[in-house]
């Protein structure tokens, strides 16, 4: 469970090659940069991984479980857990609502249990509250948790986001552009977050195009170009790539 | 106080069962389903309890009983294909589905009576049991809204890609929403045979389909109350303004425009959601000022 890999892995839509045999790992407790221009093809891995996108070919291994033809929700009960590149909360619920529903990877109550209302059923939902306020507190949150989640600024939108995918207690925690929209302050605060839950074992995979923060934040960088892997490396080697040079600013 | 009862009692009743009905489709609505198959699952519901009470001479709770689940099934039989089909395609399905009960009853005379449909069906369901039922639906409803299934179906219905990737599996809810869905239907099937002493085609038809709808819309999709209220709107309106009745169909239109554009929620929703607006505003205004720096940094708006 301590590798997410990737092997040869390959999507075609129609003639267009999106990823073409894109063979990467990442690890748990470790900040791992997916980068590359505009059309690269990062979102369709992350598609491919969480299960909304099945690949053409290759092979997707989460330890020695394959994750290639499966559906999205048992991705994330496998503990692969996402954000999306335009923030999608739950507009008309509570930001405590919307991280309560984060929880639902670990609901162990049947649906007929629910159905009726069984005493098991209220101890879970009481329990799953209270760790939902935990996680808020823990992002100092607690003043908003009651507050329509599509009321928030855009700072806090991403962060309730964030805080939501942490609910299913992910193993690999997949950032799709988190800092899309955020100021330098915002981003920096996102990067200190995500940094310590790296070091709590959760193995961070961040596709974004703000360069500053994948050279500060990431620890190992792969930069893919039309589908392909260019380079990969420490931020150092990657910023001084000559692929990768070419790729971002052409000839 | 006498003559009173005996007016209102057989409206009262039918009240009830319309609640039913409109609960059967609000829980489909509720879980992201855009099903219209209320009006088939009542047929499945009318006829199999008519028969059984009727024909078989079958105890009426079992007989009820019965009936529920032969809407169960039809439910998750109507699931096998629709749950993996989303909005519209879901709709044209399922109003399909209404169709295909109107001619299959239509067509299966020896079972169904056909054009005359099954008549002289005991009256069982009077207004006490009706007000027991309804209670307990409206407890089963009120319970899965507060748990774990209110919740996944909130998700689904917002969206569904999120509620994915939460680990929610939405085919198993969408099952599960057409087998309870399909369940409430047959009950309220079934009442209004054993209500009205007698069950037809037509009664299962398209009206039926539009006003079940309708009273979810008209009352709210969300909380518990909005179909009651959207029912009792619907069908005490015309009977309490007397020279409106002649014109039902036009009073029910003239109703849903008027509440479409101006409490987009339903009526009970858009009421509900004033309310907290209201208390949430006068609270919101002390957390924003403490929120202004929280100890990540983030200033909101």
């Amino acid at each position: 469970m301590d590798f997410l890999r990737l092997e040869k892995l390959t999507k075609r839509f129609g003639g267009l090659e999106a990823v073409g045999e894109l063979t990467i790992a990442f690890k748990r407790g470790h900040i791992t940069g997916l980068i590359g221009p505009n059309g690269a093809g990062k979102t369709t891995v992350v598609n491919m991984i969480t299960g909304i996108i099945v690949p053409t070919n290759g092979d997707i291994w989460l330890g020695a479980r394959s994750l290639t033809r499966i559906q999205p929700y048992e991705a994330a009960r496998l503990g692969i857990a996402r954000t999306f590149q335009n923030v999608r909360l739950l507009t008309e619920a509570s930001v405590l609502d919307n991280i309560v529903i984060g929880f639902h990877r670990h609901q162990k109550s049947s649906l007929l249990a629910n159905s009726i209302g069984l005493p098991a059923v209220w101890r879970e939902k009481r329990d799953f509250r209270a760790r939902a306020h935990a996680l808020i507190e823990r992002f100092g949150m607690s003043e908003l948790a009651d507050r329509a989640a599509g009321a928030l600024s855009y700072g806090h939108r991403r962060l309730v986001e964030v805080i939501r995918a942490l609910a299913l207690a992910p193993s690999f925690l997949l950032l799709d552009e988190p800092c899309a929209g955020m100021n330098d302050v915002e981003s920096r605060n996102l990067g200190l977050i995500i940094r310590e839950l790296a070091k709590e074992g959760v193995g961070i995979v961040l596709v974004e195009h703000n360069m500053r923060f994948v050279m500060e934040f990431c620890e190992h960088i792969f930069v893919v170009d039309s589908g392909r892997l260019i380079a990969e490396g420490g931020p150092q080697a990657v910023r001084n790539d000559a692929n990768v040079i070419r790729a971002y600013l052409g000839n | 106080m006498g003559g009173f009862v005996a007016t209102w009692q057989p409206l009262f009743d039918l009240i009830c069962i319309h609640c039913i009905l409109a609960y059967s489709q609000y829980v489909a609505l509720r879980a992201g389903l855009f099903s219209l198959a209320t009006a088939g699952f009542a047929s499945v519901g009318g006829y199999a309890g008519a028969y059984l009470l009727k024909t078989l001479h079958w105890d009426p709770v079992v007989s009820g009983f019965a009936a529920i689940l032969a809407g169960v099934a039809a439910g998750l039989f109507l699931s096998l294909p629709l749950a993996r089909l989303r909005g519209a395609f879901q709709a044209i399905a399922t109003i399909g589905f209404v169709q295909i009960m109107v001619s299959l009853t239509l067509y299966a005379a020896p079972f169904t009576g056909g054009a005359l449909g099954l008549n002289g069906i005991p009256k069982v369901a009077t207004t006490i049991p009706l007000i027991v039922v309804l209670a307990l639906t409206i407890v089963l409803l009120t319970t899965i809204n507060r748990t774990g299934i209110g919740r996944a179906f909130d998700a689904i219905r917002q969206d569904y890609t999120v509620a994915g990737s939460l680990g929610i599996s939405i085919a198993t809810y969408f099952r599960y929403a057409f087998a309870l869905s399909g369940g409430l239907g047959a009950l309220g099937g079934c009442l209004l045979g054993f209500n009205t002493y007698s069950v037809q085609p037509e009664v299962f038809g398209f009206p039926l389909l539009v006003s079940s709808i309708a009273a979810v819309i008209l009352g709210g999709r969300a909380s518990v109350a909005g179909p009651a209220v959207g029912t009792i709107f619907l069908m005490a309106l015309p009977e309490i303004a007397r020279p409106l009745a002649d014109e039902r169909l036009l009073v029910q239109g003239v109703l849903l425009i008027a509440v479409i554009i101006y409490l987009p929620q339903g009526i009970v929703d858009s009421l509900l959601q004033r309310y907290r607006s209201v208390k949430t505003r006068r609270l919101s205004t002390v957390a924003q000022s403490r929120a202004q720096e929280g100890p990540y940094g983030f200033p909101s708006a």
